[in-house]
């Protein structure tokens, strides 16, 4: 950790930069806000990939506006850096500014009180634009979301980059980058998703006294969602792969990345490497995490798809988490529940509940599904095209390699063959070359303000959901304490992963601690006895498909990366938010399956009886 | 036949059902949308044969279920005294009631603890001091449907803070009676004029206890914060319970004091007593 003593200055005030990162601001009022860094771009941002990241986000707020929010996203590339600024969409009077400042300062109880009538006060107005459609939640994404979502997947399956002539391309990139901003802007309106969920959530929690968070979400779950088809599909073919034994063996004696030229030349796993091929061309169309545009979508690379059979192919067959049934089955039996414990209460108490319960089912289906057709389907795209560019202007020698395309602006792009490209992108590629060196302050510009005690329900729901760690001094050597994600107790070896490039560590009873977990990333679950996650709250991602795998999961703990070290026995206890280092140097043994899977079984709430 | 059906002439008769059922039964007689049910009269508490209470107890509740299209029986036990004039408003062991009462085994059940407690010597005691006889307690009991309300209600068909004869006021809130009968919740009010049943007053209150029914008996919950402040009635059920309240006082020739349960959308009526407190 880094033993910075700068003072934080205070509300209002801009704050200062360190040398090497001093900023000259295009727009002297973007001076005046505050921005700061994305979690995911801890390096320097290509110029391209920010071009998109940026129309996806610009095209994001039309979410903030549903909910009614008063501010809008922005994303800048400051010194290669990629940061987010929350711009007000009718800015108050500098004067009215300074007031509510001074007055935050001088009589902070009053001004608290004020605040949260303010907030109060949004938190009803999000709720009455977001009731309405959380109350026709199904129909509002099958019949209104989903048809424009798949009708411009459609789009980009049906274009014949290999045809177009350049101009064509340029004009396709142009258009290409209209349609990332819709589905940016499809993507924002999705956000409701999390409000449902935490509607439900808490009036489970009102009207079920003891219950917890995870009690109530145990009644949405074990519906079918892409994540887990693709999973399932993945799991399948590990299972084929085991009763194969030339493919077992190649599987098992190969480094990933040879795994698939071996393949080809064994006779005896001709139907297995066809039905791999049919999983990646449907399940492949995805990138390592939603925005990482500069890197192999898993066609062009399945090495993470073949990281996760070599894991699986040596696990036993018994996996009744990979049926949807069980958790189905666990799923009606509480709802059935509920509804019984309901019985008699008033009709607009049961109304509300069936309302919310349905809204939440749709909605932790919505949760995975939009992550396949737009953070992954949409993104393998943009990246299609963005390297078809590349090829051709490498082709033509006026780029030297194909992925020098990434340091272009899409204006650099539209300009053609007048601009000196391989000057530009060498430029840009010291440039980010020199900055990757220097760690990004948090936050530039303006210290906000004033801080909102409560941005309403929606605000509430997102930081449930994705944004938050959970804010618990861990000063506690040896544990941590973060939310319950996914209930069960595990013990496993830590394996801190950053990248799914790291993947390939993780085996079979390994407990999967990382950052947050990516999309791309859930056949991991398939391996990891539980997950332990630094961000992300009960309705993150990782949450969401640790439930769906019945596996313990502790998210928002805020530093579970760095608390522990590969190879440490840890233990996981889902259900109360906590991870507690039992042994030091816990060797890292694959065969031994034995305690994963006794793990599972324990994780397994009481069905029979 | 031993049991006597609400409605039925026989149960006004106040020493063979006790007052509660025989007033209740003369209300199931003049508006329909009482919940329905049955008395056991006093000579059962001596003479009760308890096999064939129980054969008729079952053809009762399937008579019941039939009649009503229910899915099930839910009953409140009640004590019905007969010797309870209205002066003497309550004495121990006769008072007893029992919510939420499913299957014919679990009335007698409820029903024997009635009679139980009417025997017992806290009850003889009191019988003693106000000089009634203590040789032959007798008490009726009352099993009726327990309507499971939605909302319930007590209006009085004058307005007894100001006395005002010329209006109505209501009381309502979320569940069960027993949470505003008991006083733990601040219910909405609702002033109807009696000239032309114009809304005149209204306070939503932020409502939270509310009673429920719950596993074999009734439990007081919290209401959930979506519906605290919302209005338990609608201006169209104010009106109907405001109708229903003036007509009752007309035929009754004193001004009432009601007790009301909405269940979806019907009006159960559930008591109708005089107003003690009007000056």
């Amino acid at each position: 950790m880094s033993t910075s003593t700068a003072r934080t200055p205070a509300a209002g005030q801009p704050i200062p930069t360190p040398p090497d990162f001093s900023v000259i601001w295009d727009d002297h009022r973007d001076s005046k806000l505050t921005w700061m860094t994305i979690p995911q771009y801890k390096t320097p941002i290509a110029p391209l990939i920010h071009a998109v990241v940026g129309a996806f986000m610009v095209g994001g707020n039309a979410g903030m506006e549903q909910a009614g929010l008063p501010f809008e996203v922005r994303i800048e590339r400051i010194n290669t850096y990629a940061y987010m600024g929350m711009v007000p969409k009718e800015a108050p009077p500098e004067a009215v500014m300074k007031a509510i400042g001074l007055l935050n300062r001088a009589a902070p109880g009053v001004f608290k009180m004020m605040m949260s009538k303010v907030g109060a006060g949004m938190s009803k107005q999000q709720e009455a634009a977001l009731n309405p459609l959380v109350e026709r939640f199904e129909s509002y994404w099958l019949d209104e979301l989903l048809p424009e979502i798949k009708q411009h997947i459609a789009y980009f399956e049906s274009c014949n980059l290999r045809g177009m002539s350049l101009d064509q391309l340029r004009a396709h990139l142009a258009e290409t980058l209209k349609r990332v901003e819709r589905m940016g802007g499809l993507h924002g309106v999705i956000m409701p998703m999390l409000f449902a969920m935490s509607q439900f959530e808490e009036l489970y929690c009102e009207l079920f006294e003891g219950a917890t968070t995870l009690d109530a979400l145990r009644l949405t779950q074990g519906f079918d969602n892409k994540t887990m088809e693709g999973d399932r599909a993945l799991w399948r073919l590990s299972r084929a792969a085991r009763s194969t034994p030339e493919v077992r063996e190649i599987l098992s004696r190969h480094a990933a990345g040879e795994v698939i030229p071996v393949l080809e030349k064994s006779a005896a796993s001709r139907q297995f490497l066809a039905d791999l091929h049919k999983w990646l061309a449907y399940c492949g169309q995805r990138l390592n995490s939603a925005f990482a545009l500069g890197e192999s979508s898993w066609i062009e690379d399945p090495t993470p798809a073949i990281q996760n059979l070599q894991a699986y192919v040596v696990m036993p067959d018994l996996r009744p988490e990979m049926e949807p049934a069980t958790l189905a089955a666990e799923r009606e039996k509480s709802v059935a529940e509920a509804r019984t414990k309901l019985a008699g209460y008033p009709q607009p108490i049961v109304a509300r509940f069936e309302t919310l319960l349905k809204a939440a089912q749709v909605a932790a289906v919505v949760h995975e599904d939009h992550n396949f057709w737009i953070d992954q389907r949409l993104f393998y795209h943009v990246r299609r095209v963005i390297l078809e560019f590349g090829g051709r202007l490498a082709q033509a020698g006026v780029l030297d390699a194909v992925n020098d395309v990434f340091c272009l602006t899409p204006e650099d792009l539209q300009n053609g063959r007048d601009i000196p490209m391989k000057r530009l992108v060498q430029e840009r590629k010291t440039e980010m070359e020199q900055f990757s060196h220097v760690i990004p302050p948090p936050m530039l510009g303006t210290m906000p303000a004033f801080e909102m005690t409560d941005g309403g329900s929606m605000v509430r729901a997102l930081f449930k959901g994705e944004l938050n760690p959970a804010n618990i001094s861990n000063s506690e050597m040896n544990k941590v304490k973060g939310l319950p994600g996914s209930a069960g107790v595990a013990r496993g070896t830590a394996r801190v992963i950053h990248s799914l490039a790291e993947a390939g560590k993780l085996q079979p009873g390994d407990v999967l601690v990382t950052v947050s977990t990516e999309p791309p990333w859930t056949p991991l679950f398939a391996t990891a006895s539980a997950v332990v996650t630094d961000g992300g709250g009960v309705l993150s991602h990782s949450a969401v498909v640790a439930r769906e795998y019945r596996i313990p999961a502790v998210v928002g703990t805020g530093n579970a990366t760095t608390t522990f070290e590969d190879g440490q026995l840890i233990e996981v206890d889902g259900s109360n938010g906590i991870v507690r280092l039992v042994s030091e140097n816990q060797q890292s043994d694959p065969v031994n399956l034995q305690p994963a899977v006794e793990n599972r079984k324990s994780n397994e709430p009481a069905l029979a009886g | 036949m031993n049991l006597l059906w609400l409605g039925d002439p026989k149960s006004f008769d106040v020493s063979l059902v006790g007052g509660k059922a025989a007033k209740i039964s003369r209300l199931a007689r003049m508006y329909h949308r009482v919940p329905d049910g049955f008395s056991l009269p006093v000579t059962l508490m001596d003479e009760a044969h308890p096999l064939e209470l129980r054969d008729e107890m079952i053809r009762a509740i399937s008579d019941l279920m039939a009649c009503h299209n229910l899915p099930d029986f839910i009953a409140a036990v009640r004590s019905s005294a007969v010797d309870e004039d209205g002066s003497i408003a309550s004495f121990a062991g006769q008072h007893e009631t029992y919510l939420n009462i499913v299957g014919a085994d679990a009335i007698i059940q409820a029903v024997t603890r009635c009679w139980e407690s009417a025997r017992s010597e806290r009850a003889l005691e009191y019988r003693r001091q106000q000089g009634l006889s203590v040789k032959r307690p007798q008490l009726a009991v009352l099993v009726q449907q327990l309507v499971a309300s939605d909302v319930s209600a007590v209006v009085f068909s004058a307005n007894p803070i100001t006395g005002s004869r010329a209006e109505i006021m209501i009381n309502a809130s979320w569940g069960l009676g027993e949470s505003i009968v008991g006083g733990t919740v601040t219910p909405d009010t609702f002033i109807v004029l009696k000239t032309d049943l114009a809304i005149t007053g209204r306070i939503i209150a932020d409502k939270q206890p509310m009673t429920v029914s719950a596993s074999g008996g009734t439990h007081e919950v919290d209401v959930p914060r979506f519906l605290r402040a919302q209005a338990s009635l609608n201006d169209e059920q104010i009106v109907e319970m405001a109708k229903l309240a003036l007509t009752l006082e007309v035929t009754m020739e004193y001004p009432v004091d009601v007790e009301y349960a909405y269940a979806g959308d019907k009006l159960y009526l559930l008591q109708c007593r005089p107003i003690t407190t009007l000056q």
